[in-house]
């Protein structure tokens, strides 16, 4: 790049064209001359600022955000637990586990559908549980938080504690997601006092429950998608505690 | 709709010293503005939205997003859905908005890698480029994406944010989780590598 000795003297060639580079970002034109074949082209993508988008209804669209935020105050959004900085609300735990867990054994008893029913009490690893969350999806099967605390219990009946704190912490980030606090907050308090289940000590469970906090606030925060990636990242935590 | 978003002065540092400057001078302080949105004021939206959803899809855009529109209507309801959780001055806001549009296009991309792809009738659309915007001098959007296609995506990423987001260096750092340096360098060589292109019509390393 050629460009006029004038202005070298009190600059290096990168910092010159650093210059030019923001002239050409800010709208100015820059002073090698070279450069000004590029002007067309960046006021081209300097016009995308102004884009308008083809949203059919937007005073619909900010109504909805308005009602967004405001249906998370009515029910009173209790997101201030997953903060890293929050103290855990804890509860007894082991009675409640062992009744959900009693649930999910009479629920099995009482069945009659054979494939729909095992399809419902199916957790996450079994072959039929794909189609669980399928039929939920369409709506048979409730779906409900109630259901994957069942699920969670269950794993953790059959000793894959990490799997039941995974699915828990999913549960966690969609329910949040959906501006459901009560649910996200019941998943959660379930899936702190299942943490400290599986911990071999205090300070283990004191830890990893606060790792999944801060993975799970900033899943919330960012809009993570609940994929193989994010269930990774949580079986990692739970796992090694890292 | 159709309200523009300009420029807001940026001081040495690069901070950005007035996000909404290039308002009537009836525009509130951010400060108020925010908290009005917190409670869920509509009028506090309605502005975001004029100011915001432009920019956004613009980035979008320019990113090559498939959907940029309904990727932006979705921006901007998750920014609405946590601005609860969010904290900082104007700077941190606009930046913390570009972070989400950048996150939501990433999580586009991932599920459309997923999806069977289907051959695409609007990129035939495109080929002849924007008619209104060539009368008026401006290069349609089917030579900027071309342009655009040119560079590595670090490159174009921090281009459009630059260009195209409005945002400022340090603002650009932040978003993309680099630091100034490394923004200035992939400005830079973006720069070089479209004056290049532009030049001789081809890429000479």
């Amino acid at each position: 790049m050629s460009h006029s000795g004038d202005y070298r003297d009190d600059v290096t060639n990168t910092e010159f064209v650093d210059q030019d580079v923001e002239r050409l970002i800010s709208g100015e034109n820059p002073r090698d001359p070279e450069y000004a074949d590029l002007t067309p082209f960046m006021d081209a993508l300097r016009s995308y600022r102004t884009v308008v988008p083809s949203i059919d209804a937007p005073e619909h669209l900010v109504a909805q955000a308005a009602e967004a935020v405001r249906s998370r105050q009515r029910v009173h959004l209790d997101l201030v637990p997953l903060r890293p900085d929050a103290r855990p609300d804890r509860r007894p735990s082991w009675l409640a586990t062992r009744a959900a867990a009693a649930v999910a054994a009479f629920v099995l008893l009482l069945g009659t559908s054979a494939v729909a029913f095992a399809a419902h009490v199916s957790v996450p690893g079994d072959a039929l549980y794909g189609l669980d969350r399928a039929l939920e999806a369409v709506g048979i099967g409730d779906g409900s938080v109630d259901e994957r605390l069942i699920e969670a219990d269950t794993l953790t009946a059959e000793g894959d504690g990490v799997e039941a704190i995974t699915l828990l912490g999913e549960t966690v980030v969609r329910e949040a997601s959906r501006g459901n606090s009560v649910a996200a907050n019941t998943a959660q308090r379930h899936l702190e006092e299942m943490t400290a289940l599986v911990a071999s000590d205090a300070s283990e469970a004191e830890q990893k429950v606060q790792r999944i906090r801060v993975f799970l606030t900033q899943s919330v925060d960012s809009g993570t998608a609940i994929d193989d990636e994010f269930r990774a990242g949580l079986r990692s935590i739970v796992s090694n505690g890292r | 709709m159709g309200l523009k978003w300009a420029a807001g002065a940026v001081d040495k540092e690069g901070t950005r010293t007035s996000l909404f400057n290039a308002r009537t001078n009836q525009r509130p302080e951010f400060g108020e503005q925010l908290a009005a949105a917190r409670r869920g004021d509509d009028w506090a939206w309605h502005h975001f939205y004029t100011e915001l959803i432009g920019p956004i899809t613009g980035y979008l855009k320019s990113r090559g997003a498939r959907e940029p529109d309904d990727l932006a209507a979705e921006t901007f309801l998750h920014v609405a859905r946590n601005i609860s959780t969010f904290e900082g001055d104007q700077a941190s806001f606009r930046s913390w908005v570009f972070v989400i549009a950048h996150r939501r296009l990433i999580d586009s991309r991932r599920a459309a890698a997923r999806r069977p792809q289907i051959a695409d009738r609007d990129d035939e659309e495109h080929e002849g480029g924007n008619v209104e915007d060539e009368a008026i001098g401006l290069l349609g959007d089917h030579r900027v994406n071309e342009l655009l296609d040119q560079l590595t995506e670090d490159q174009r990423e921090v281009l459009t944010l630059r260009v195209v987001a409005d945002l400022s260096l340090k603002e650009t750092a932040r978003v993309t989780g680099r630091d100034v340096g490394s923004v200035k360098a992939l400005q830079r060589r973006a720069i070089q590598r479209l004056q290049r292109v532009i030049q001789h019509g081809t890429v000479t390393q």
